[in-house]
């Protein structure tokens, strides 16, 4: 369906190349049906020939570019001294005309470049399958070299930990600790010539219940 | 390797002569754009020949990933618009039909001498026509119109130069274009274009 406000949106572009060969089939068809349009891109057409053939009738006659070459020529020369472009080296020299070969391509017909590939390919399958069939497996050449290492062993260490069990009793406050203190001072009456702790059981009196504190660590001694 | 490539190699190591061929091959080109661009006979010849002194001190820098024309493009563009950033040229006084573009004119009518006077006088017209629209539109319109119109560079291309979008350089050249309608005298209504293309002027 022809669109006239669409179609007047393109036609620069359909003038200036700038949509692909289908839009541009499709717009042609559409000014065929539309006059409006058509006249308008003849008078866009038209605009363009004219600002081309004024911009080029406005360049200088044939007679002015000697001149200016000459000019121009005059101004480089002079400007040669003053202005050193960079020389490059051989090795960069090579480096480029490595990578413009590299970068380079050929034009090749088609029905050519599809013959060359055929053979290329019928070479290779050839090629693989005249070779050798049956190919034993390759023996790893890995050499084995013996090494004595020395290896750190964990030892066990015997660790002996001295617990003194404290036995208290738990009675009546008065009693209890008049008991506690008579038995202290007992045992601090009690001490032998070695220096050692005689433990003695005069003034302990048992109680119903007995608490058991453990204490761990070195010997206080 | 083609010959221009060879004279670009030999450029490189500082031959003059063979970069004097090169400028020989393009001057033309360049000369136009600068000339449509400044639209001044002794500016344009300013703008070209910096272009080249740039290209030739810059000539280290071309590594043939391109053709020598685009690379000197580049430069162009580049100098132009410097050249407008700058201000060394005073834009706003050049007028269409100015001095210089009169003499190129003259130039050319006298050597067509075979041409008669009514054409003669017909072409000067639209070239005042075309140049006073151009002389309207900024600097990067016309400079884009330019690009478009003697380059033929595609509206991708113009943005990647320009830094802008493509949509950008499709106004401008449309707004360009517009201005070149109302100067030739052809509105949006088609049926002045057949009053116009009576006068001769489509000729």
């Amino acid at each position: 369906m022809h669109n006239c406000r669409l179609t007047k949106n393109r036609l620069l572009d359909l003038l200036l190349d700038e949509v692909s060969p289908t839009e541009a089939k499709q717009l042609l068809e559409g000014l065929d049906d539309c006059p409006a349009c058509r006249e308008e891109y003849e008078t866009l057409k038209n605009t363009w020939r004219v600002s081309a053939h004024a911009l080029q009738s406005a360049l200088p006659a044939e007679d002015f570019w000697p001149g200016h070459h000459a000019r121009l020529r005059a101004r480089l020369m002079n400007a040669s001294s003053l202005i050193q472009p960079v020389h490059y080296s051989l090795s960069s020299r090579l480096w480029i005309g490595l990578r413009k070969l590299a970068t380079t391509s050929v034009r090749v017909p088609v029905p050519a470049a599809l013959a060359m590939l055929l053979l290329i390919g019928f070479s290779l399958f050839a090629l693989r399958s005249s070779g050798p069939r049956n190919i034993p497996p390759s023996i790893p050449l890995v050499a084995v070299e013996t090494r004595t290492v020395p290896v750190p062993v964990i030892q066990e260490r015997v660790v002996t930990r001295v617990v003194h069990v404290k036995q208290r009793g738990r009675g009546k406050r008065g009693a209890a600790g008049q008991s506690d203190l008579s038995t202290s001072n007992v045992a601090r009456a009690s001490l032998d010539a070695s220096g050692k702790t005689a433990m003695s059981l005069v003034g302990f009196k048992p109680t119903d219940q007995v608490k058991l504190t453990i204490i761990k660590g070195n010997d206080p001694k | 390797m083609s010959s221009e490539d060879e004279l670009v190699g030999r450029a490189q190591t500082g031959d003059t002569d063979a970069f004097c061929l090169l400028a020989e091959a393009y001057e033309r080109r360049i000369y136009s754009l600068a000339f449509h661009y400044c639209r001044d006979r002794q500016d344009a010849e300013d703008l070209s020949q910096e272009v080249w002194l740039k290209a030739y001190a810059a000539l280290a820098t071309f590594r043939y990933e391109s053709s020598f024309y685009t690379w000197l493009r580049k430069i162009t563009i580049n100098c132009f618009l410097n050249h407008y950033r700058n201000r060394s040229f005073p834009w706003s006084i050049k007028i269409a039909g100015s001095a210089s573009i009169d003499e190129h004119a003259a130039e050319n009518d006298a050597q067509s001498a075979t041409a008669g006077l009514e054409t003669t006088l017909e072409n000067r017209m639209v070239i005042e026509r075309v140049m006073q629209a151009l002389s309207e539109a900024t600097p990067q319109q016309r400079l884009i119109f330019l690009l478009k119109h003697q380059e033929g560079m595609t509206y991708e291309e113009i943005a990647k130069e320009l830094d802008c979008s493509p949509g950008t350089v499709k106004k401008s050249v449309s707004r360009t274009i517009a201005k070149l309608r109302k100067q030739l005298g052809v509105s949006e209504e088609p049926e002045s274009y057949v009053s116009c293309a009576a006068t001769g002027i489509w000729k």
